[in-house]
């Protein structure tokens, strides 16, 4: 009797623990990260009764959490995988949007441009086109300067992204490190599994931890997990936890970096990171954003570099020689922070052809130097030795090292990113524009031959005779002076440089015919050198025949397919996160139809335990009224 | 595998959510009219339509700069064609004048009439456009191009520029020339040489017609034909040597080495006539000249034969600046129909280019109609089947 009364206590208490814990996994049923628990029961040991075993009832052997780690594992790895995504897609749209917008964009303002310079060409006298020329220059500079605006405006909120992942992943380590600690207390040291919700929290704040950055979980013998980011740089290991912080560039002060402190020196992890909104966020800088700026400021420096070149040979409305339309910034170079020599470098851009939409590296490494681009880390090959006299070339730059560097001195070379910003319009009175060309060549009116001259093109505007007056003389068919001296064969066609100018002749003189070129005065209809300017911006600029207005819709292209790309990947990885989470959530999450047959079930058998009581009782009872008689 | 209520819940909200997400996209699309609202909707497509747009707007600049040429053109041919009517009229006078039978005072009058004729001429010479800018003055178009000296010479101030436009990707239009070229550079007499007669000459020998009877043989030189007596001549060159001799009668020719000069009437003994190679000669010197030989009085017969060899030879330089002036207007045409065909070619490609951009980026809203409404009703089925099934539960039947 004892016996079964106990026995029955034991399936009473079971079923309650059952009964409690179906309770709870209802109670918790929409909680975030709640693993819902099953009561695992176990037989009591059996006594021995005469012939045979009998059993004494019921045990809840353990309170199980109903969760498998490998998923859990997966799931944090698909988390990071998707949010890298979705930052690096969300902050690629909005670069795309501010490039391809008509009102925003570059394409449709260069054209402009290109049209107020047929207008000038059209009629070069007039006031009127030449203002509105101006102005057209005047509206493409705000442009660009609007485009490099809204780019820093996207740096910024890089920046700001960074900072606040790297502030929330550093809060949420401080919460591991503090539950790793609990978990100690809790007695997980010695072997006990530690409470349900600790772990539940663990997971939670481990899940949201890989959707910022991509992190390894190790759990450790005393039941406390390690943290690791990177390429294995510690973020938590057991009750301490470190500080991620973002910090202007050590190499660049301009661009944010990563840092990681607490577990021994700072350590500057921005290039190990990877996964999660951080990574996603920082790929995006490195592979779009920093690209693009420095694309934006190619093209301004290609637009500055071949407009002044053929503005300079130019003659404006008032007899001037042409000078610069454009001006612009000149590119950045810094010294790393943690150089241990006195080096500095300087950087000019000598050919615009070769230019690459990347910042550089230099290192020294204590005799050579190595010059690498930090978009894909290529190795760049240069020439010359770094000297005033010989200054290294390589891509169109030319770099010059002066004072004396350490070994492992890091130098950051940024020529194109931030010059965008710094482009300014060098012509402002509407006569300033240089229309005509400097020189003009005539025919002498008593010439007998039927040769005829071309009306000259300037090869060298640097030339001090430039607009001096020069002679071509035939003393007979095939032989001509210059200015009276000389003797020159005539070949038809071709090219005769005199005092920066060149001229071709063609056709049969006559001796005695004579040519002129002289200084362009008062030749206000000559369309020469804005026709030259319209060639020019319409001709190939960089490598690969590529001219201005196809490196702009270069730019709108790239950017554009880049992010229908990552738009692509985006929607992939959000696939593959909810197909682990639902993997996961078979295992863990609680259905409310199986709780509700489970609580009937339990019910029932408490029922049917309390029922025992009752017949042990009953039995008891009928013991005791028959001994009582 | 194992369904948790929040499976179930958030596999129906991500599904209403991407529903509402097509829905949302197919409506901008609709909105908008275009396929391509960013470049990332289709980058390969955002890139044709950059082409194509920045084609449009340069064949629309090619327009203007057409239009603008056009107009040019056309005034620079309502000049020349005035000219050309002017120096038409100033040959017949010339002719009338030159007949034998015009008395002096005839002859006077017809001067002045030419007088008109050569101002009417400078006039349009120094003809401008609606901005006030002169047609004929090269790259100087401020400047007046034609001006009369204190020595009564007519001065060119322009240069020798032609200005080009464009008026498509590789083709240019010239849209002037310059007053050197048109009016100035005339060739004198055939064209290598031109005829003289001697100041002093008795005779009534009258030059005929000269000619290059052999271009190879011919030496650029001064020569000069004597007639010892009127049917012998001798022809010396630069340096005073004999060249040729020959015997003569009336409207014969003296030939010497690639040359041949016709000479009519009866020369005198003495009478010397004069071959010069063709320098160049504006046209308005070349009518002062005409006039001047015109207001001789040439009372004897002598004096008239000077008269017609003269004037004989005017009129070739005459013709030679009519000549000019009509090639240049039909230059002038030849470009305007270079313009016309460029302009159709444009006119066409653009109608190419629009209709490629509208089938790249514009929207084919009855695909797209089609699609938001079978979206729509998607998106209702979702929500609904959403509905029904939260509904299910254990719960409400124990």
């Amino acid at each position: 009797m004892a016996n079964i009364l106990n026995i029955g206590l034991s399936a009473l208490l079971a079923q309650q623990r059952a009964l409690t814990t179906t309770s709870n996994n209802i109670a918790n049923a929409s909680t975030p990260g709640f693993s819902r628990q099953r009561v695992e029961l176990s037989e009591r040991p059996s006594e021995q009764v005469g012939p045979g075993y009998v059993g004494t009832g019921v045990d809840v052997a353990m309170l199980r959490r109903m969760t498998d780690d490998i998923l859990a594992d997966q799931l944090r790895t698909a988390a990071g995988g998707f949010h890298r995504a979705d930052a690096f897609a969300s902050l690629a749209s909005s670069l795309d949007d501010l490039l391809a917008g008509t009102d925003t964009g570059l394409t449709a303002t260069m054209q402009g441009f290109a049209n107020a310079l047929q207008n000038v060409s059209n009629d070069p006298s007039s006031t009127s086109s030449r203002e509105a020329l101006l102005s057209e220059a005047r509206s493409l500079i705000a442009r660009f300067d609007a485009m490099d605006q809204r780019l820093g405006d996207i740096a910024l909120e890089v920046r700001t992204r960074m900072t606040a992942a790297a502030d929330r992943i550093t809060a949420l380590g401080a919460d591991l490190a503090e539950i790793n600690r609990q978990l100690i207390a809790a007695g997980t040291a010695a072997g006990l599994p530690g409470p349900s919700e600790l772990l539940d929290k663990r997971d939670r704040l481990l899940e949201e931890l890989s959707g910022l950055v991509q992190v390894d979980a190790a759990q450790q013998r005393d039941g406390t997990t390690s943290v690791f980011i990177g390429t294995g740089q510690v973020l938590v290991l057991g009750g301490t936890s470190a500080e991620l912080a973002v910090t202007a560039g050590n190499a660049d002060p301009l661009q944010p970096q990563v840092v990681l402190r607490g577990f021994g020196p700072d350590v500057n992890v921005t290039s190990f990171v990877s996964g999660g909104e951080l990574g996603g966020v920082v790929d995006f800088n490195r592979e779009m954003l920093a690209p693009a700026r420095s694309e934006l400021g190619r093209i301004a420096v290609g637009l500055v570099t071949t407009m002044n070149a053929v503005h300079r040979n130019g003659m404006d409305a008032e007899g001037q020689l042409g000078g610069d339309f454009f001006a612009i910034g000149a590119p950045q170079a810094f010294a790393a922070g943690s150089n241990t020599g006195s080096g500095s470098v300087a950087v000019t851009i000598t050919g615009v052809a070769a230019l690459e939409p990347t910042n550089y590296r230099l290192t020294f490494d204590g005799s050579a130097y190595t010059l690498q681009r930090v978009d894909n880390g290529a190795v760049v090959p240069m020439t010359g030795a770094g000297t005033a006299l010989s200054p290294f070339v390589a891509d169109g730059l030319s770099i010059v090292v002066s004072g004396t560097p350490a070994a492992s001195d890091q130098f950051f070379l940024k020529p194109l990113e931030h010059v965008a910003g710094t482009l300014r319009l060098m012509v402002t009175r509407s006569a300033d524009v240089a229309a005509a060309a400097p020189t003009r060549t005539s025919t002498a009116l008593g010439n007998t031959g039927t040769a005829t001259i071309s009306s000259g093109e300037i090869v060298d505007v640097t030339n001090p005779s430039l607009l001096t007056t020069s002679t071509i003389a035939f003393v007979n068919a095939t032989t001509y002076t210059i200015n009276g001296a000389g003797s020159f064969t005539y070949t038809p066609g071709a090219n005769i440089d005199i005092n920066g100018t060149r001229v071709q002749i063609t056709g049969t003189p006559a001796a005695g015919d004579q040519f002129v070129i002289e200084q362009n005065v008062g030749g206000t209809g000559d369309n020469r050198n804005v026709q030259a300017l319209i060639d020019r911006f319409r001709s190939s600029v960089f490598n690969g025949d590529v001219s201005l207005q196809d490196a702009a819709a270069g730019l709108i292209t790239n950017v554009g397919a880049r992010t229908s790309e990552v738009t692509n990947q985006r929607d992939v990885q959000q696939l593959v996160f909810e197909q682990n989470r639902d993997r996961l959530e078979s295992v863990r999450g609680v259905n409310l139809d199986e709780e509700a047959a489970d609580m009937l079930r339990f019910e029932q058998l408490y029922q049917a335990a309390a029922r025992i009581m009752q017949v042990s009782d009953n039995l008891f009872q009928t013991l005791l009224n028959t001994l009582l008689r | 595998m194992r369904i948790s209520n929040d499976t179930l819940r958030s596999a129906f909200l991500s599904a209403l959510d991407e529903a509402r997400q097509r829905v949302l996209a197919t409506q901008e699309k609709v909105s908008t009219g275009l396929r391509i609202n960013s470049p990332s909707d289709d980058p390969v497509a955002a890139a044709r339509v950059a082409h194509l747009d920045a084609s449009l707007t340069r064949l629309d600049q090619y327009h203007a700069n057409a239009v603008f040429a056009r107009n040019q053109l056309g005034l620079e041919e309502e000049a020349l064609t005035d000219v050309i009517g002017n120096l038409q009229r100033i040959r017949e006078l010339v002719l009338q004048a030159n007949n034998s039978t015009t008395s002096a005072a005839d002859r006077s009058i017809i001067a002045d009439e030419i007088r008109q004729h050569r101002d009417a001429i400078r006039a349009v010479a120094n003809t401008t456009d609606v901005d006030g800018r002169y047609l004929f003055a090269g790259f100087r178009e401020q400047t007046t191009p034609f001006t009369v000296s204190g020595s009564g010479s007519v001065v060119y101030n322009g240069d020798y520029g032609q200005r080009t436009l464009q008026i498509s990707d590789s083709r240019f239009v010239a849209i002037n020339d310059s007053g050197a070229e048109v009016f100035q550079r005339i060739p004198e007499g055939n064209g290598t040489f031109v005829l003289g007669v001697g100041a002093t000459n008795a005779g009534t020998g009258t030059l005929g017609e000269g000619t290059v009877t052999n271009p190879a043989a011919w030496v650029a030189d001064t020569y000069t034909i004597s007639f010892l007596t009127p049917s012998s001549y001798e022809v010396r060159d630069g340096a005073n040597t004999v060249i040729a001799t020959g015997s003569f009668a009336p409207s014969q020719s003296v030939t010497f080495p690639g040359a041949s000069v016709r000479i009519d009437g009866t020369p005198a003994a003495g009478d010397t006539f004069t071959v010069t190679p063709s320098a160049q000669r504006d046209v308005f010197a070349t009518l002062d000249l005409l006039i001047s030989e015109i207001e001789v009085p040439a009372g004897d017969p002598a004096g008239r034969a000077q008269m017609h060899s003269e004037v004989g030879q005017r009129l070739l330089d005459l013709d030679n600046a009519l000549a000019r002036v009509v090639s240049t207007r039909g230059e002038v045409g030849a470009r305007v129909r270079a313009l016309d065909q460029q302009e159709s070619l444009n006119d066409e490609f653009e109608v190419h280019l629009r209709t490629t951009l509208s089938s790249v980026r514009d929207l084919d809203y009855a695909e797209a109609l089609s699609r938001l409404s079978q979206e729509l009703f998607g998106l209702d089925a979702a929500q609904q089947a959403f509905a029904r099934a939260q509904n299910l539960s254990l719960f409400k039947y124990i």
